[in-house]
């Protein structure tokens, strides 16, 4: 007869254990894959991949900032006060418009508050869009295509060649695979400027 | 590495024979008490890590464990977070890089430019602008924290009649009535109190409202207000003008009682003068002489002080005057001390001439201000280091204007902010005398006055305002808001507006006064260009005012200086402000509450200075009770023992002790404004006696000692005779200060890293530190840091990542003073990263220690393990509990720290990376250049003591420094190997005074 304290004690246990190393071995909780539903069902594919709008025209201050700014209701405004200034699915925006509330959308690459991530100096090395955010211009629901891990920005901190590009064509997509394909590195004029991504804590943790 | 004694009372002789000087830093130091020195050994004091609440650790360990339980299941899912971003994007806007605004503030019958951080419309920190005059960069710490008074979460919110809220629109039909009543009778009985508000746009108002109502009055009532300088300038020149000094031009400074560095007008600007005259490499040094009754910054910076009642500073004056020719009247037999003192003193000023000056206190009376204006002019120093200025207005001021307030005469009467029920003198009753008639109160906080007063408006903190200020030197600036009103407060000359049944706004108001100042027609294309250079730059300098000529009149002043009546009395009381409440402004500021003041380190108190003769003879130490008496009125108080105090001279500050002040204030410190009188505002004869009780102080001076160890070293600039033993003069042997502690070679078992990129290091001057505690409040205000409360305090769990360590020499009656600021050193073999087991603390390739939060398991062992005592543990979630609205205060670019984590400097590692993220982005570079990036204790000194900068840039600044002769480090002997340097404190005394 095996003691109840035992059922009862080592039983939660061991399915804690399990489940914590299914979870977090598997790197569950990285969610890639995280998928939320925006309040405006806007599409990455059809503006950014169909229609081949630059990324900057909407996230302008991305070589400027840290963060890469999600565009005011303004520059949805810009064209869809033309462009089909009726459809019920940018009901949302046009009331945001009009009330001058902001749209309130769910952010899907969320670091945690003690990571100072710095668009504007990836962007200026040459560290191409794609390479954290995949291929956006293929995703009408925007979800998390990289685990977003210390581990994970490390290895690129340690070897960064593979990701660096022409600053000028950090936005192109569909670089990165076809470097990855071919096992070659992406163009990179001579004068680029020197990339020495910080590995140490006070890099990214203030 | 090497196991450090404590230090015995053999081996801190041997250090005071190397110095040549015996610090101590409280007298149980001084008497060498090794049981007070093995407590201080501790890190972590007893108690250091009890609950606020008396719960014991091992309950408050259970109810946490629960909690964190909790949080476990419950952070299994990540949260989601929203974006929002505006619906309409203001122009220029980047989410995420702040942007400056300048502004300034009235400030201590001055003003001074600020510039103000700003992100996404939320002002977070504040700098001074470098193109204003009073400010050239510069802070204080008051100024730091206004930015924590604007979100202040006891702010006023709505219009109050008798004590209960209202609404603007109630309120607004209630001002036109009253205008409308007032047009009626040309203003009779309407009385406005201003305090010394230094802007033109108010004056301007105030003087078309006296033209529509000739019958009003305007008064000004200012508890620290200039009206000595004023009246002494009136005195000595027929005329109340503003004497403006230029310390960098001054060989030869005499401070009668004048706190010029610290708590006075011009405070900043004077700091920086003087510090480019104190640097012994740039130049010959000027020489400061102080007299006064209480220890100050300045006395304790000067390089001769005389310890000296308050109400006989005038004797010295008049035996300087009287030695340099200049009619001071009859003077009877004074003290030897003092003779010699004003013998040398006249003998070095003679020598100086037009590069001389004499500065006299706020509080020292007209005639001594009247006294200095003649010296100065005798020495041919008006147009060297004084220039006078028009003064900015001439109302009716002081305890007499407030009288004025009782008369039946005035039935209505409006307040334009400040506190006069709370401050005004005793025998000016206030509160009674206001009684019955209409009274309107235009204040930002709900205080002793808007209780008291029939309405409460609420006021727009100066940092949601339009409105402009005017400096002593004429030059004026633009106010402008950072943030639209939080709770729709209206300005000082909207009210006034009000008051003349007109409702422009602050904006336009002021516009219009500046289209007086630039010269041009409103509207015009000239004047949008001059209007937006003026709000962008912050500054419109004075067009040169001529001032006629300028007679002394000599006989006037020698025959009031010789009748000017001593205050009588067993003792005297003198009053200034407090070194965190100011006026009673700041007395709900939790930064400048647990800012340590810069001579006691007292901290959330006020106390009763005595001198440790005056207290012997009493019968007290400090945190005894004892009562103040003058003229009748008696207030009761914890003395606090004061080395260097005139015997006989009891120092109180004003402004601690509000009854109607908000959650930080309450119950902080004794209300010492009973005591104050008409005719003796500042200098009060009375008496003091022994009380019953005792509180406990919460004072710093104690706290992370490192235990009589060398580490403040000083020399003089040339050789003077002093006692054997004495260190060589710098002229002598320049490098002495980093050869004096002999230590065995320092060599590495492990070859250490070398550093090929930046090579981050800090140089402090001792030389130039006053102790004024500025660096403290902004690195706070920069870095997140929580406040602990004064329970806190007291069991050493104060959070501030720098601090001021005050050192005392000689006896404790009159001893000189250093200080010295400590933060960590950034040791490159640092010995706290050698003992974290979790790799929380380690090393940059720039030689940055740093500390990484997230990693921390709170073992606390890398505290015990720094010898410089620098590093701080958060024992609560101090950064949860703080109110909505001072939450908009954080800076998004430094980590608000949770509880269980170490924390401390970290060479503001935020601006460092900002900085390189900026040379990356826009010039393409790796390399960060000389002076982009300044550290926040950095950019607020006033003295400019503090050098920060990258040692492998052959250029730079910071190498400058760390490479003088002088320059050292401390505890090298630990082969730590520290990134920050200190500069040796060379002093520039008189020969012919160390002789004597």
């Amino acid at each position: 007869m095996v003691p109840l304290g035992v059922v009862f004690g080592l039983g939660p246990l061991g399915t804690a254990l399990v489940a914590g190393f299914w979870y977090y071995g598997t790197q569950k909780h990285t969610e890639v894959g995280y998928r939320p539903i925006q309040p405006v069902p806007f599409s990455h594919k059809l503006h950014a991949g169909d229609i081949g709008m630059d990324c900057r025209y909407c996230h302008t201050t991305v070589e400027k900032a840290a963060h890469a700014a999600v565009p005011p209701t303004q520059t949805c405004m810009n064209c869809h006060t033309k462009i089909r200034a009726t459809s019920p699915r940018l009901a949302e925006v046009r009331e945001s418009w009009e009330t001058d509330q902001p749209v309130e959308w769910v952010k899907v690459h969320n670091l945690p508050d003690y990571v100072y991530f710095d668009h504007s100096a990836h962007l200026s090395a040459g560290v191409g869009c794609e390479s954290c955010h995949g291929r956006i211009d293929q995703m009408p629901v925007v979800q998390q295509s990289q685990p977003l891990t210390m581990g994970w920005c490390l290895e690129c901190h340690r070897e960064p060649e593979a990701h660096l590009r022409d600053p000028k064509d950090v936005t192109k997509m569909g670089m990165l695979e076809t470097s990855q394909a071919s096992n070659q590195a992406m163009p990179r004029p001579a004068d680029a400027r020197d990339v020495v991504p910080p590995q140490h804590c006070s890099g990214c943790h203030r | 590495m090497k196991r450090l004694p404590i230090v015995s009372k053999e081996t801190s002789e041997t250090f005071a024979k190397d110095l040549g000087h015996d610090y101590w830093r409280t007298p149980e130091d001084r008497r060498g008490d090794l049981t007070f020195r093995a407590q201080q050994a501790r890190e972590f004091v007893d108690g250091e890590h009890e609950p606020p609440n008396g719960m014991d650790r091992r309950t408050f360990m259970t109810f946490m464990g629960a909690s964190m339980a909790l949080a476990g299941l419950a952070g299994c899912r990540r949260p989601e977070e929203k974006i929002l971003p505006y619906a309409r994007m203001p122009e220029d806007l980047i989410p995420g890089r702040p942007t400056h605004y300048a502004t300034s503030i009235a400030w201590a019958g001055s003003s001074i430019g600020l510039l103000v951080e700003s992100h996404e419309g939320r002002p977070t920190k504040i700098e001074g602008n470098p193109s204003h005059p009073e400010s050239l960069g510069a802070t204080k710490a008051f100024h730091q924290a206004v930015v924590l008074d604007l979100y202040d979460p006891d702010r006023s919110t709505a219009p109050r009649q008798g004590g209960k809220d209202t609404t603007w629109a109630e309120a607004d039909a209630a001002l036109t009535t009253l205008a409308t009543a007032l047009r009626g009778k040309s203003g009779a009985g309407l009385a406005i109190l201003v305090e010394d508000h230094r802007s033109l746009t108010t004056k301007r108002s105030l003087a078309a409202l006296l033209r529509d109502l000739p019958q009003a009055k305007v008064f000004r009532w200012d508890p620290l207000g200039q009206d000595n300088a004023r009246e002494g300038a009136r005195l000595a020149l027929g005329q109340p003008v503003e004497a403006v000094f230029d310390l960098e031009k001054a060989d030869v400074v005499l401070s009668l009682d004048a706190d010029f560095l610290g708590l006075e007008a011009g405070s900043v600007r004077h700091s920086k003068g003087w510090s480019r005259r104190r640097r012994v490499e740039a130049g010959p040094m000027s020489r400061v002489y102080v007299a006064e009754s209480s220890p100050s910054e300045t006395g304790f910076a000067a390089d001769h002080r005389l310890r000296l009642q308050s109400r006989q500073i005038v004797l010295l004056g008049r035996a300087v005057a009287s030695a340099l020719g200049v009619d001071a009247g009859k003077a009877g037999a004074a003290d030897p001390k003092l003779t010699a003192f004003a013998a040398a003193v006249a003998k070095d000023l003679q020598k100086a001439g037009a590069k001389g000056l004499v500065i006299a206190g706020r509080n020292q009376p007209k005639e001594v201000h009247a006294l200095a204006l003649a010296i100065n002019d005798k020495l041919g120093a008006i147009g060297t280091t004084v220039r006078m200025a028009p003064a900015f207005d001439d109302v009716p001021s002081g305890a007499e204007a407030l009288s004025e307030l009782a008369k039946p005469a005035y039935d209505t009467v409006v307040i334009l902010g400040g506190n006069p029920i709370f401050d005004a003198p005793a025998d000016v009753d206030l509160a009674k005398s206001l009684k019955g008639k209409t009274t309107i109160h235009l204040s930002t906080h709900v205080n002793e006055t808007s209780a008291a007063c029939s309405w409460h408006l609420p006021r727009a903190h100066a940092l949601e305002s339009w409105s402009d200020t005017v400096a002593q030197d004429g030059t004026a600036a633009v106010v402008q808001p950072l943030i639209a009103p939080m709770y729709g407060g209206r300005t000082d000359a909207e009210l006034v507006d009000r008051l003349l049944a007109s409702n422009r706004t602050a904006y336009e108001l002021v516009r219009a006064t500046w289209a007086e100042i630039t010269g041009a027609a409103a509207n015009s294309a000239a004047f949008e260009a001059a209007w937006r250079r003026a709000v962008h730059d912050g500054v419109q300098p004075a067009a040169p005012a001529s001032m006629g000529t300028l007679t002394v009149r000599t006989s006037e002043i020698a025959a009031a200086v010789e009748s000017l009546k001593l205050a009588d009395g067993a003792v005297e009381v003198t009053f200034g402000p407090d070194a965190h409440a100011w006026d009673g402004r700041f007395a709900n500021s939790a930064w400048l509450q647990e800012l340590p003041d810069a001579i006691h380190k007292l901290c959330w108190a006020n106390a009763a200075c005595v001198a440790p003769a005056t207290a012997k003879k009493l019968g007290v130490a400090s945190g005894d009770h004892v009562t103040v008496a003058v003229g009748g009125a008696s207030v009761t108080l914890p003395a606090i023992i004061t080395f260097g105090q005139a015997d006989d001279s009891v120092r109180l500050t004003i402004g601690q002790g509000r009854k109607v002040v908000g959650r930080v204030g309450t119950g902080v410190g004794f209300d010492t404004t009973p005591l104050r009188r008409t005719g003796a505002l500042d200098i009060a004869g009375g008496t003091l006696a022994k009380a019953t009780g005792s509180s406990k102080l919460p004072i710093t001076q104690g706290h992370f000692s490192l235990e009589g160890r060398p580490l403040v070293r000083e020399q003089t600039a040339v050789d003077v005779p002093g006692p054997p033993g004495a260190p060589p003069s710098y002229k002598k042997d320049p490098s002495w200060a980093k050869h004096v502690v002999h230590h065995p070679p320092e060599i590495n078992l492990f070859q250490g890293p070398e550093y090929h990129g930046h090579k981050w290091a800090m140089a402090i001057d001792l030389s130039l530190c006053t102790g004024c505690g500025t660096c403290v409040t902004a690195c706070q205000a920069e870095n997140n840091t929580p406040v602990t409360g004064p329970e806190g305090v007291l069991r050493n769990r104060e959070m501030h990542w720098i601090r001021v360590d005050r050192y005392y020499e000689g006896s404790e009656e009159d001893p000189r003073s250093v200080t010295q600021p400590m933060t960590c050193q950034h040791c490159e073999n640092a010995p706290c990263e050698q003992v974290c087991p979790v790799n929380a603390t380690t090393h940059s390739p720039e030689g940055i220690n740093e500390m990484t939060y997230n990693r921390c398991i709170g073992t606390k062992y890398c505290g015990n393990n720094c010898p410089y005592k620098v590093r701080r543990f958060n024992y609560f979630h101090y950064n949860a509990d703080i109110p909505a609205t001072t939450r908009m205060q954080l800076n998004p670019d430094v980590t608000v720290r949770s509880r269980g984590v170490m924390e401390k400097c970290s060479f503001c590692v935020q601006r460092i990376n900002q900085a390189k993220i900026e040379a990356k982005v826009k010039d393409g570079s790796t390399r960060v250049k000389d002076g982009a990036v300044v550290t926040a204790c950095q950019q607020a000194c006033p003295t400019e003591a503090i050098t920060f900068g990258d040692l492998n840039d052959g250029a730079g600044r910071v190498g400058v420094e760390v490479n003088r002769p002088r320059s050292y480090k401390i505890l090298q002997e630990l082969n730590v190997r520290p990134r920050l340097s200190y500069l040796a404190r060379i002093s520039n005394p008189n020969p012919e005074l160390v002789k004597a």
